[in-house]
């Protein structure tokens, strides 16, 4: 039952497509036909064509995810543990959080050039910042009665850290991550279209784009919702296995 | 010589716009014997969780002195029952390493603790499934799980704030029966707070009526019905004339 339902949302997006496209209601340039977009989706990867692109586009958002959180997290803790560190950051926190990442593509190119650095260093900025927000609310506002249980068996300072706090932060520092894989696919994705690269799905879009290769340019969107979709699915199933007991 | 000693203990706590202070207690006397099952009864915010909080050494008292066994309460076993289990407990930890957690803080290698809870479930015929975790249990039987908790380092003194809150009545009943058994068995000093009378005075030897703010003693009754106790103990006409004279002197209080 559920699955129908959630086929039929799509199914109709493509019948709407298909019909636009098969009665020339819409210019042909500007939305190719359903069919035209999905053989070019196969022939990008049948080609090889994409596979550099694929793999770059994902290392990037990758290593700059797994950097991001690994400082993230860190910066999260000691900003929730200490008001003191928290009173000391939180304008520069809120600040950068509101600032759309994207405004700081120009610094990043002056400060690092062009290369992978740039691109990848935005990304472990974006995603730190999200994870570190997420972690600071995990640990200020842990459970008061389970660091009561741990106080009054006089546990030590650490030990109330690692058994308690840390644990009961779990579930809103999985969801900082799970904001931080969508936020990095998108700053990824931006910065090769900005910065530019040789490679990068990013880069494609534009380029397609530029040539006026329109079934290239939404087989790749295609791709790359694709992608970032089922990132998060994986990404949910992991975190429902390691805090299988959030929220109950 | 009373195991449990509040001497002459005041405290209090500043008002949320920190210009004033509230008095909780002032110059609070009680001893207790070891062994004893001491209820407290009064008004809601009256300090009875402050007077649990001060015996389990979290908070220090302004003035007078508490100890336990002689020694001041920071160096003294505690067990506590918070009155919200579902907060209290550690969902990520399985039940036997919730119960097994005051072992955990105090060194005892994993094999030694975990023998040592299931040993322990045993010894006192508890049937409580071991492997799994909190969430998976009933009200009831995570209730349990923190009464075990407190229990597995054989403190001192059991703390309990209002613990069986929020438990259907006939789960409260047999949470009684449960806590009544343990108590025997291990003769522990208990300490519990309670706003439902009929709980207050099933479970007590003594059970003390407190005023308003700043708590002083209103009121001690004593329950001389024998242990354990059972349904027919709460339609005897002694438990009928303690509980009206509980309920007396409370609304006397509330006047």
């Amino acid at each position: 039952m559920k699955t129908t339902y959630l086929i039929i949302g799509p199914v109709i997006i493509l019948v709407i497509w298909f019909i636009l496209t098969l009665f020339n209601i819409v210019n042909p340039l500007v939305l190719p036909s359903p069919i035209k977009v999905f053989c070019n989706f196969g022939t990008l990867f049948t080609s090889g064509k994409i596979l550099s692109d694929f793999s770059e586009t994902i290392f990037r958002w990758t290593v700059g995810l797994l950097f991001g959180v690994v400082i993230g997290v860190p910066i999260g803790i000691l900003m929730g543990y200490s008001n003191k560190i928290y009173a000391l950051l939180e304008v520069l926190i809120d600040f950068l959080r509101s600032l759309p990442s994207i405004t700081l593509y120009p610094l990043f190119i002056l400060f690092f050039g062009l290369g992978n650095l740039p691109k990848i260093l935005i990304v472990i900025y974006a995603t730190s910042l999200y994870t570190a927000v997420n972690t600071i609310y995990g640990v200020k506002y842990a459970r008061e009665s389970r660091i009561l249980v741990a106080k009054s068996l006089k546990a030590s300072t650490s030990k109330i850290f690692s058994r308690i706090v840390f644990p009961g932060a779990l579930p809103e520092i999985f969801a900082g991550i799970r904001i931080s894989v969508t936020i990095g696919l998108i700053v990824t994705i931006g910065s090769e279209m900005i910065l530019g690269a040789r490679y990068g799905l990013g880069k494609r879009v534009l380029d397609a784009s530029n040539t006026f290769s329109m079934s290239e340019m939404y087989a790749l969107i295609l791709i790359i919702g694709l992608l970032g979709y089922f990132a998060n699915r994986v990404f949910v199933g992991v975190e429902n296995k390691i805090i299988h007991w959030r929220g109950k | 010589m009373p195991q449990v000693s509040i001497k002459n203990v005041s405290k209090s706590f500043p008002r949320h716009d920190n210009k004033d202070v509230i008095d909780v207690l002032r110059e609070f006397n009680l001893e207790i014997d070891k062994g004893e099952f001491v209820t407290f009864f009064g008004p809601n915010g009256c300090g009875k969780t402050t007077i649990l909080n001060l015996v389990a050494g979290l908070l220090l008292p302004d003035k007078g002195i508490i100890t336990i066994n002689n020694k001041p309460p920071t160096d003294a076993k505690i067990g506590y029952v918070f009155q919200n289990f579902r907060e209290s407990l550690f969902p990520w930890m399985r039940n036997i390493d919730n119960i097994a957690f005051p072992l955990e803080i105090r060194q005892v290698s994993k094999s030694e603790r975990l023998n040592a809870v299931r040993n322990f479930i045993q010894k006192y015929d508890i049937n409580l499934p071991l492997e799994s975790y909190p969430y998976q249990l009933s009200g009831g039987q995570q209730q349990l799980i923190a009464i075990l908790r407190a229990l597995i380092t054989n403190p001192d003194v059991l703390l309990m704030d209002e613990p069986f809150n929020g438990l259907d009545y006939v789960t409260k009943v047999n949470m009684w029966d449960n806590l009544i058994r343990l108590w025997m068995e291990t003769k522990v000093t208990i300490l519990f707070v309670s706003h439902d009378v009929e709980e207050a005075l099933f479970l007590a030897n003594r059970l003390i009526i407190l005023t308003e703010r700043p708590a002083n003693i209103k009121k001690v009754l004593i329950n001389t019905s024998f242990y354990p106790r059972n349904r027919k103990t709460l339609l005897e006409e002694k438990f009928l004339r303690l509980r009206s004279e509980a309920l007396e002197t409370f609304r006397e209080e509330l006047i």
